[in-house]
């Protein structure tokens, strides 16, 4: 857990320049390349995922970071609607699940043959 | 967005992954921010604010007696 931005930037600058893909074959080769700011940081916000509504602590503490946000003029904060997280997340569950639950549904059924 | 809909809730009452859960799905990197701590001026509004149905309505009444300790945080 990394205290600042210059921290995350020496902490990444010095695992790039090592060229660990250079010992480790499960490494993908992507070099420090130091590029510089081009233009607004653009930050969408999402207020809440269209499932479930934030509450009034999560609410409040959002809407001050994004005023903090806006006051810098290099960042630009757009708002943004999720679209059909509903689909996206039980597929989601889908995938951790065995069989993507459908076992589940065997085992009710089976329950029967006792 | 945030992480979750809500900070801290009682034992075995966290219901739902639909917040970070989504950019696990996405394989995006995500990290997460803490930006403040519960305050008293925080108080459980009316279940009407719940706008998506009977599911976020019986999340939204988890937000009851806030405490110091619960945590605010963003997901960048």
């Amino acid at each position: 857990m990394a205290h600042s931005v210059r921290d995350c930037n020496l902490f990444v600058r010095t695992i790039l320049e090592a060229e660990t893909w250079s010992y480790d074959s499960t490494v993908l080769s992507v070099p420090w390349t130091n590029a510089s700011r081009k233009g607004k940081l653009r930050i969408g916000v999402a207020q809440d995922d269209g499932m479930y509504t934030p509450t009034p602590p999560v609410r409040r503490v959002l809407a001050q970071a994004i005023e903090a946000l806006s006051r810098d003029s290099n960042v630009e904060v757009v708002p943004i609607k999720l679209p059909d997280v509903k689909r996206h997340y039980y597929d989601l569950v889908a995938y951790f699940t065995l069989a993507g639950g459908e076992v589940c549904q065997f085992f009710r059924s089976a329950s029967v043959l006792c | 967005m945030p992480p979750a809909p809500h900070t801290a809730v009682p034992f075995d009452c966290w219901t739902t992954a639909s917040y970070h859960g989504l950019w696990n799905y996405l394989d995006y990197p995500a990290m997460v921010i803490p930006v403040d701590q519960v305050s008293e001026t925080d108080i459980a509004d009316d279940l009407s604010n719940a706008q998506f149905g009977t599911d976020d309505e019986k999340l939204y009444s988890l937000c009851k007696n806030f405490t110091i300790s619960s945590r605010c945080q963003i997901r960048h």
